[in-house]
């Protein structure tokens, strides 16, 4: 069963294409499941095994992960490590921004030329085609885990 | 003020708001002149509202009130980075950064000092329940290293600038041929472009890896060690009432023949919650009260966070009466203007320790045979001590006494423990680890409450000041604007009266032309 993840700051965010587009997906009656940065391992092995209980699986050896990166550098390394043979792809977080960004161009009235777009605490504005982080932005379009989902191109 | 009407609704909303409570609109689209500035103040005064919702928040643990101080602090830093509001308050800015990194990083930094093998580095194995840093025979510490608590073991090490490395190579005194011999002996010449410059590196480790992997980076036999200004240590299994917030700084020698080295530990010193002074209690000679003396000195007016340690206490020939004249000869001699300013404090400051045998009681279980014995040779010593005081009709402090019938070789867990107990390791632990770090707390609580007063203070001088520099040009624009009308005005006038000259003199032009043609014709017919 294919699942697509976001690596949040703390947590990781679970979406199930339905055909038409990806859905949220409750764990344990969240969205976000917490990861601790000194406890990864332990955090994933546990999240495959709740997720693969609430698809009545049977066994994690179903699961299979497409999974967008997060901007904690040695957090990613340490989920996809993790996640071992169940990881499919992984989507680079500089890449996938760039695309969004480009995509939430056309709309002048987000200003996200002038002011940049913010995701998980973070800044990040196209300059010379060249996505830069910076901090987190009041002026800056605020999108979400959804929000990316729903621009990506997967 | 009055209140602010929405113009959609209808509803009062107070004047200091932007946006209507009932309904949402802007309230101040009156204000504008021009709908699309209107607009876009709108726009961006709506996202700002929404963004100071969302803006990040690192966590404090330590307190629930400072975390909620921290939060309003982390949106009023993040309001002065807006470029358009145009405030360069570096005042605000560096307050607002020194509240929160004070709300993040309370750390309570005890500086361990003194001369060369007075046993900091024992004594803080001691107190850190394990022998991390080095007690190797030879000069070990010759970096500064901090231990703290941490979620996951880890070395983190820092290295000295080009310009640090400069300045302190001009500093290696003439003494320093110990030094210049080593830097030889070790080649760290060779090593030197890699190092000095290096960016900060940090290495996650297992626990049991920590020893060996700060023996590389700060041996005194290692040639890296030369170039390393600083180290940091995470240590994930402190006891469990070691309060999180505690760092140990081990310094370098105080009197190091490289003046730079010596500067750090000096500055240390001075920054320092509380330092405690390492001296060795066998061997109270200049050296050691120049040690102390120099300590106090760099410690400014805050005589009360200096605590004089008398290690190797073990080391004394009777522990009990010669102990007490040491005791009383520190006193003495560390009480007046130069150091404690009572004998109060000095009394309830200066404090013995026997590191080194708590350490081999800590570890009883897993110690060879010849190091039982060393703790066998302790137990003799205070046996004998307490004949010679009964002997000599002296008192004897109850905790020593209840040693007299400790069998040597065979000695019980409440042995062990008295004898722990008598290292006095606990006590400073208690004294300083735990008393003064709750003293901190409350200092710090209000430290924090002082500086966020002084932000809500410059954040409204600020921002009264924004809104008069915006009124003035304001004011300006509409003096301009008066200046422009009375130029058109003008302009308007000599365009009129152009205009009017003009129509005289085409009208004049007009009868000139009138008339001679007239006269042409008169003259034309009398010629005919």
């Amino acid at each position: 069963m294919k699942f697509f993840i976001i690596i949040g700051r703390r947590a990781l965010y679970t979406y199930e294409h339905d055909g038409q587009r990806f859905e949220s997906q409750f764990i344990e009656g969240s969205k976000a499941f917490p990861i601790s940065s000194t406890n990864v391992s332990e955090d994933v092995n546990a999240y495959m095994e709740i997720l693969a209980n609430e698809k009545n699986l049977g066994t994690v050896a179903k699961l299979e992960f497409e999974v967008l990166e997060g901007s904690d550098i040695n957090l990613n390394k340490a989920i996809v490590t993790a996640f071992g043979e169940h990881i499919n792809k992984v989507y680079s977080l500089e890449n996938t921004l760039n695309t969004v960004t480009k995509k939430l161009l056309r709309d002048k009235k987000l200003m996200v030329d002038t002011y940049g777009i913010n995701y998980e605490g973070c800044a990040y504005k196209l300059e010379s085609n060249t996505l830069i982080q910076g901090e987190f932005d009041l002026l800056g379009y605020t999108i979400h885990c959804n929000d990316v989902v729903g621009l990506m191109d997967l | 003020m009055g209140a602010l009407i929405c113009e959609v609704c209808g509803s009062q909303n107070d004047s200091k708001k932007y946006f209507c409570s009932k309904c949402g609109k802007f309230l101040l689209a009156g204000d504008f002149v021009d709908a699309g500035i209107s607009g876009d103040a709108e726009l961006k005064l709506s996202r700002i509202a929404t963004n100071l919702k969302e803006n990040p928040h690192i966590d404090i643990l330590w307190n629930d009130t400072i975390d909620a101080y921290t939060r309003k602090i982390e949106r009023i830093q993040s309001l002065l980075r807006i470029k358009d509001l145009e405030i360069d308050s570096t005042e605000l800015n560096e307050k607002v950064d020194q509240f929160l990194n004070i709300c993040r990083k309370p750390d309570f930094e005890i500086a361990f000092v003194g001369a060369v093998k007075a046993g900091k580095s024992t004594l803080i194995n001691a107190l850190l329940g394990r022998n991390y840093a080095s007690t190797d025979p030879n000069p070990e510490t010759a970096v500064l290293t901090k231990f703290r608590s941490s979620e996951q073991d880890y070395i983190k090490v820092k290295f000295y600038s080009a310009r640090e490395w400069d300045k302190l190579w001009k500093s290696v005194q003439s003494d320093a041929e110990r030094f210049l011999e080593l830097y030889k002996e070790l080649e760290a010449e060779k090593h030197k472009s890699k190092w000095v410059g290096h960016g900060e590196m940090r290495f996650d480790l297992e626990n049991s890896e920590i020893e060996d992997e700060l023996k590389k980076w700060s041996s005194s036999q290692s040639a890296v060690h030369f170039f390393v200004k600083e180290i940091e240590v995470g240590i994930s299994s402190l006891p469990k009432d070691f309060p999180k917030q505690v760092v140990f700084v081990d310094t370098p020698g105080l009197f190091d023949p490289v003046a730079f080295r010596s500067q750090i530990s000096i500055d240390y010193i001075h920054s320092a919650n509380a330092v405690l002074v390492c001296v060795k209690a066998e061997d109270l000679h200049g050296e050691e009260v120049k040690t102390v003396e120099s300590v106090f000195s760099f410690s400014g007016h805050k005589r009360n966070k200096v605590f004089v340690i008398a290690t190797n206490w073990d080391k004394l020939n009777n522990v009990i009466i010669d102990w007490n004249k040491r005791y009383n000869y520190m006193i003495k001699s560390f009480t007046g203007k130069a150091f404690f300013p009572t004998k109060d404090m000095a009394q309830s400051n200066i404090l013995y320790a026997a590191s080194y045998h708590y350490n081999l009681c800590r570890d009883y279980n897993s110690l060879r045979s010849s190091q039982k014995n060393e703790i066998n040779i302790l137990l003799m010593k205070i046996q004998t001590a307490i004949e010679d005081c009964q002997d000599k009709k002296v008192p004897i402090p109850e905790n020593i006494i209840a040693l007299a019938d400790a069998q040597l070789g065979m000695l019980s867990p409440s042995d062990i423990k008295g004898l722990m107990e008598l290292t006095n390791i606990q006590i400073i632990n208690k004294v300083i680890v735990t008393e003064l770090v709750n003293q901190y707390a409350e200092l710090l609580y209000g430290d924090i409450k002082n500086l966020y007063g002084d932000i809500q203070h410059m954040v409204g001088r600020v921002a009264g000041e924004r809104k008069k520099t915006v009124n003035e040009r304001i004011t300006i624009s509409h003096s301009d604007m008066k200046e422009i009308e009375k130029k058109v005005e003008e302009t308007k006038k000599n365009r009129d009266e152009i205009q009017k000259v003009q129509r005289q003199l085409t009208a004049a032009l007009a009868s000139l032309n009138k008339n001679t043609q007239q006269r042409l014709k008169t003259i034309t017919s009398k010629l005919g």
